[in-house]
């Protein structure tokens, strides 16, 4: 397809460590078309931020990339030199991380962390540096711009922060923003704006992005189109409607469950039995069936295949192998 | 966090002047420095002038420290030995810290085979007693202010090297540091201005006790004849000469002992001081 920024074909990462390897990543295929946002959702430890990475090409070590390609305007990331995809990095494809406050280096004041990379990718300097760094300030929606500028991390509340690292991550007009959990640091109003000024910006600035969230409540507030992973694995993908009118896939089924419901009390909240499998001792055939409610045998030898429900949408997963939906 | 209080540059210097001690360190050191840039103004003779009937003359109104065996004004020498002292102790800290540096941060930071190589070179070098070294390279170099210098600042960066390791070793993985990388920051760029400014204060103290140090060293090889040669001065080569007249001309060793030991200590009050300043743990 034509309008495809950025599409992550069976992308693999694999971490040796001392105790074996794990496969935190194993083969998932991901696109993202222009002008759209894109979520990846799943539990803690389900991969998200390391598949971040790998588009990156930053996953820290002993983690290796062990197999797949992900292009980026019709290049291979994973092929070109380190010097080209540091050109790439801050300018094509940035990113938001999750601790706004971590991600700012406590040194420097806001004019030098978003200068930084001003002096990369734009090399502007002196006074027309500064005038860029006013614009991305105003840009993310700070009004105090000329206080912000000339202030150290710590002078900055949690949510000027994340919009700072937006800014960072802006000022070179990117056409990937790759959003880690950007707003979980955050209290529910402060997420509310930040969530706004994003979907903001991919309207002003014809952004792509790539949001990694554990949270539901997010995706439908922003999202075009979502993957839900788990373990490593892509279990069911479609667009925002899909999945919250029809989910298929039983772990999404749970996730969508358990999503806490404002109002009066009327039950516990649901929670899906048991834990995130560890990754050294991936559970055989689909990765999810000791917690899956609908576990039949086949689901404990083979791996899942691929079940089209729509042009965007499929689920992997035996209720649905053969077309028809099976219970237990 | 020990990184914000680098820039909280007001409380330090807060801190470090209500610490009595470490602000009496860094006036006797400031004294010092203006003693030894006005040298030649402040001192009342020229240092080399030899006077045969004012030879060993006690402290008086004239020659406040005394004169030397060759009639020179004790006072006028050390003055001019300050001079000698403090710019040995500031250049060759000034190299062994750019060494230990530049070690310390490629070993910390890139890791892996070159983090073994460097460290283990770092083992070597520390495995050697230093002065036995010094002596060698001395001999091998010549005797002169200069390579007095070098020499010291050749064989004193492994605890520097040590320390910035380590520093990098934690510092390489925050966040922030992640977030350079991910705006195209190349490697020189992350290790000189991400995470170099975070591990400053720790070097910092570090080479202020290494300026006492290289001071003290610098004495004592010119006590033993080689560091600074004669007629030109310096605290240790006053020692030297004065040994011999101990018993008839006490002055001549009890001042430039005395110059050589406050101004270690000094150095290292100021150091102790600043340490203190800069740990955000130590609350008043």
């Amino acid at each position: 397809m034509k309008d495809k920024m950025l599409e992550v074909n069976n992308l693999s990462v694999g971490f040796f460590t001392p105790d074996g390897t794990l496969t935190a990543v194993d083969g998932i295929n991901i696109s993202v078309r222009k002008k759209e946002t894109v979520c990846l959702v799943g539990e803690s430890g389900s991969g998200k931020t390391v598949s971040a990475l790998a588009i990156m090409r930053l996953v820290p070590n002993p983690g290796v990339v062990t197999s797949g390609e992900i292009i980026f305007n019709d290049e291979n990331l994973l092929k070109i030199s380190e010097e080209k995809m540091r050109a790439l990095r801050g300018a094509e494809i940035s990113m938001v991380f999750q601790e706004p406050f971590n991600c700012l280096n406590p040194v420097f004041r806001v004019s030098g962390q978003i200068g930084e990379s001003i002096e990369i990718h734009l090399g502007l300097k002196g006074k027309e540096r500064d005038e860029k760094i006013i614009e991305v300030l105003k840009l993310v929606g700070i009004t105090d711009e000329k206080r912000v500028f000339s202030s150290y991390p710590h002078e900055l509340s949690g949510g000027m922060r994340q919009r700072v690292m937006i800014a960072m991550g802006l000022v070179s007009n990117p056409s990937l923003l790759i959003a880690d959990e950007p707003t979980t640091a955050l209290d529910v109003t402060i997420q509310a704006q930040i969530l706004e000024l994003l979907a903001d910006l991919k309207e002003k600035l014809s952004l792509s992005i790539l949001l990694i969230t554990h949270d539901l409540g997010i995706v439908n507030e922003i999202g075009d189109r979502v993957y839900v992973m788990y373990a490593g694995k892509i279990m069911e993908k479609g667009s925002k409607n899909e999945i919250f009118g029809s989910a298929k896939h039983p772990y999404t089924e749970g996730l969508l469950k358990s999503v806490p419901d404002l109002g009066p009390v009327k039950k516990r909240l649901y929670t899906i039995a048991g834990n995130i499998p560890d990754l050294t001792d991936i559970p055989t055939g689909c990765r999810f069936h000791p917690r899956c409610p609908y576990v039949m045998d086949i689901c404990k030898m083979k791996d899942p295949v691929e079940s089209m429900f729509s042009k965007e949408h499929s689920a992997w997963c035996f209720r649905y192998f053969g077309g028809e939906q099976k219970n237990g | 966090m020990k990184d914000q209080i680098l820039h909280k540059g007001q409380k330090v210097l807060g801190k470090l002047i209500r610490n009595k001690l470490a602000f009496l360190g860094a006036f006797v050191i400031f004294v010092l420095s203006f003693l030894s840039v006005f040298a030649p103004m402040i001192a009342p003779f020229n240092p080399e002038d030899q006077n045969i009937e004012e030879r060993l003359l006690a402290p008086n109104s004239k020659h406040i420290c005394g004169t030397d065996e060759l009639g020179r004004d004790v006072f006028s020498r050390m003055v001019f030995g300050a001079r000698v002292s403090l710019a040995v102790g500031f250049i060759a800290v000034i190299i062994s810290a750019i060494i230990g540096i530049l070690i310390g941060s490629a070993a910390g930071y890139y890791g892996g085979w070159l983090d073994t190589v460097l460290m283990r070179f770092v083992d070597i070098m520390l495995s050697i007693p230093t002065l036995f070294l010094i002596l060698m390279l001395t001999v091998y170099l010549g005797p002169n202010i200069i390579n007095v210098m070098i020499i010291i600042g050749l064989t004193g960066w492994m605890d520097l090297a040590r320390l910035v390791r380590a520093e990098f070793l934690t510092l390489k993985k925050r966040e922030y540091v992640l977030a350079a990388r991910v705006s195209g920051a190349s490697n020189g760029r992350i290790i000189f201005k991400h995470i170099l400014p975070n591990a400053l204060s720790p070097v910092f103290v570090s080479v202020i006790f290494g300026v006492g140090g290289a001071i003290l060293l610098e004495s004592g090889l010119s006590f033993l004849g080689l560091g600074v040669q004669p007629p030109d001065a310096s605290w240790g080569n006053i020692l030297t000469s004065g040994k011999d007249y101990i018993e008839r001309a006490w002055w001549l060793t009890v001042y430039p002992g005395l110059a050589i030991f406050i101004t270690v200590m000094s150095y290292n009050i100021l150091g102790e001081g600043l340490r203190d300043a800069l740990d955000p743990r130590l609350v008043e």
